[in-house]
């Protein structure tokens, strides 16, 4: 696994220690000014690991909650932005486990369609940079619940196969096919996006 | 390709920092709010020494009041229990001179009812029977006299289990010969905890949690109450200041060629030897500084209530009203340095200034128990509403409150 390190700069400031040791006296001031500095990055993962802008926020208000309760076992030897990013990330995970608990999921059949092996330029597509943040963001909503996380975990914040497995209670090799259907999937998506430009 | 598909969404992804809607700060602030309100923050003991001093407190002065009660309750006869409520008063008559022709005072024996307590046979006097006897002093005078301790016969065969519970809730409820103290005028202590709440710009919300005392003074009659008395309660809040000081930092780096040497995979080239060196100097950085600032406030209140129901020893009242509050201390906390930074530290503050004088309205319910005829435990949630905002400058919409007191009062 990476550590925290490797999902946030090592280094805390003097004005995040101070709001570090502000919050861990429980005054909402200091709350609320780490909130202000942190959250937009920290919905930026939530948005990645649910369906909407709507469970995205749900999710960041649940997971600044626990930040906020939890902030005392914070030892400040890692990375202070990596560990709320993990946070976010197991608060995601558990959102997504009860979701499948309900059934609300949606089926691999939405995708399958999409991961034929007849796209010619598979290897050789030009991936334009002018497909926007949001776009993105939009395609990997799109992606179903397991393929959405294996490729935020994998490709964006760096889990290995292993970690994803343990993490989403699948196997290693699930892992890897839900990750490779889902990098075709995104490809297609983003050829559609980008032809339009060409 | 797989790379190119991770390092695209990496590469866009990085610096993408959408804003949530405001709504979500508040979630988190409720949501640690009630948290905080159930489990109290340890590592703040300072803030919560009132409300623990008030707790033990009023343990303290309710397990005394029980004792009271226990000692002073009315007096139910049970089944089995002898005649106590009967007692004697030995009293002095002057019988008339024609009965004896003996110019003396004659002692005697006159049942009377202890004064303090009325007797309560209600539940049992279809069952009971007093046989007394009549008697004949020397004097020849004819009384009522009770035979003994006992002569009280109480007969329970129709006493059922089902009327147990009954039996009992009356006892608790007091609907049973418990009667009040007549006194109108009443002093209470209670503490207690209060939730502010104050709007900001964009929809965003600040709350602070107090702990209260207060000293009551209230008149009663026919149900109609007015009160008022002293309050203080101590709010804690961050100050917030700008600071700019000078610190090393590196201002750029370049990087050098120390030597190189010739490339042993092609020997048209040569590698060079690098090093990348960084420059510092001294340098003005921009910081926010947070210090702690504790405010105490003395409000008096004039409330009027109204009892709108009252079953033997509980009651509930309305009542609504009005208070003035005054900033009675305050400490302005030194702001706290960051880490490393000794001197050449300039910091302004930024915050808002408060308002030292508030005016707010209350409506609350007032739920009592009587522990016994003069000392009542009182509970009271209430709702605020402020006239002003927090601070003395801006537009910010009026704050609010919700709290809840608890504690003790004495009839006189």
């Amino acid at each position: 696994m990476k550590t925290d390190q490797s999902i946030g700069s090592n280094m805390l400031s003097a004005e995040d220690l101070q709001l570090i040791e502000g919050c861990k006296t429980g005054k909402r001031r200091f709350q609320n000014l780490l909130y202000q500095k942190y959250s937009r990055r920290m919905f930026a993962v939530c948005l990645r690991y649910s369906n909407d802008a709507t469970e995205a926020e749900d999710i960041l208000q649940d997971a600044f909650i626990k930040v906020f309760r939890n902030i005392s076992t914070y030892s400040g030897s890692g990375s202070f932005e990596g560990w709320m990013k993990r946070i976010m990330i197991n608060t995601s995970l558990s959102q997504y486990q009860k979701n499948k608990k309900k059934g609300i999921s949606v089926d691999l059949e939405v995708i399958e369609p999409f991961l034929s092996d007849d796209n010619p330029n598979e290897d050789q597509t030009p991936l334009a940079s002018s497909v926007s943040s949001d776009q993105l963001i939009g395609l990997i909503q799109k992606l179903p619940e397991g393929y959405k996380h294996v490729f935020s975990m994998y490709a964006l914040d760096g889990f290995s196969h292993q970690e994803i497995a343990d993490s989403l209670n699948i196997s290693v090799n699930t892992s890897k096919s839900q990750l490779s259907k889902a990098r075709k999937y995104l490809q297609k998506e983003i050829e559609k996006l980008i032809v339009p430009l060409r | 390709m797989h790379d190119n598909i991770d390092q695209l969404f990496r590469n866009q992804l990085e610096s993408f920092e959408p804003t949530p809607s405001p709504k979500v700060w508040n979630g988190v602030s409720r949501g640690l709010s009630w948290h905080e309100f159930i489990h109290l923050n340890v590592t703040n003991f300072a803030h919560n020494i009132y409300l623990i001093a008030g707790t033990i407190a009023t343990t303290t002065l309710i397990t005394l009041a029980t004792i009271i009660a226990l000692q002073e309750s009315p007096i139910v006869l049970t089944s089995g229990e002898k005649n106590q409520a009967l007692v004697s008063e030995t009293t002095t008559i002057k019988p008339p001179n024609q009965a004896t022709g003996i110019k003396q005072d004659i002692p005697y024996k006159t049942p009377v009812k202890e004064p303090s307590a009325p007797i309560n046979l209600r539940a049992e006097n279809q069952h009971t029977t007093i046989v007394a006897r009549s008697g004949e002093n020397d004097a020849g005078i004819t009384f009522m006299q009770p035979i003994a301790a006992g002569a009280i016969t109480v007969k329970d065969d129709t006493l059922k289990k089902s009327d147990f519970w009954t039996r009992s809730w009356e006892k608790i409820a007091g609907l049973d010969g418990f009667y009040k103290h007549p006194g109108k005028f009443s002093v209470g202590l209670s503490t207690g905890y209060d939730q502010f709440t104050q709007p900001l710009e964009d929809e965003l919300k600040t709350t602070l949690s107090s702990s209260t005392n207060q000293l009551k003074l209230r008149y009663e009659n026919y149900g109609f109450q007015i009160e008022t008395g002293l309050a203080h309660h101590q709010w804690e809040e961050n100050g917030l200041y700008d600071a700019t000081y000078r610190d090393w930092d590196t201002i750029y780096s370049y990087i050098r060629v120390d030597y190189f040497i010739p490339d042993p995979t092609n020997p048209d080239s040569v590698v060079l030897i690098t090093q990348t060196v960084y420059v510092y100097d001294s340098v003005t950085k921009a910081t926010t500084l947070l210090g702690q600032n504790r405010y105490n406030y003395l409000t008096i209140p004039l409330q009027f209530g109204y009892r709108i129901a009252d079953y033997g020893r509980f009651g509930l009242t309305a009542w609504v009203g009005g208070a003035i509050s005054f900033e009675a201390t305050r400490d302005i906390g030194k702001p706290q340095m960051p880490s490393g930074v000794k001197s050449s530290i300039k910091y302004t503050t930024i915050t808002p200034e408060r308002r030292s004088q508030w005016f707010m309205y209350t409506a609350g319910l007032r739920f009592d128990i009587m522990f016994n005829r003069r000392v009542q435990l009182e509970i009271e949630p209430y709702y605020r509403a402020y006239r002003h905002s927090l601070y003395k400058e801006g537009n910010l919409s009026s704050p609010h409150s919700l709290g809840i007191n608890a504690g003790l009062s004495i009839k006189f």
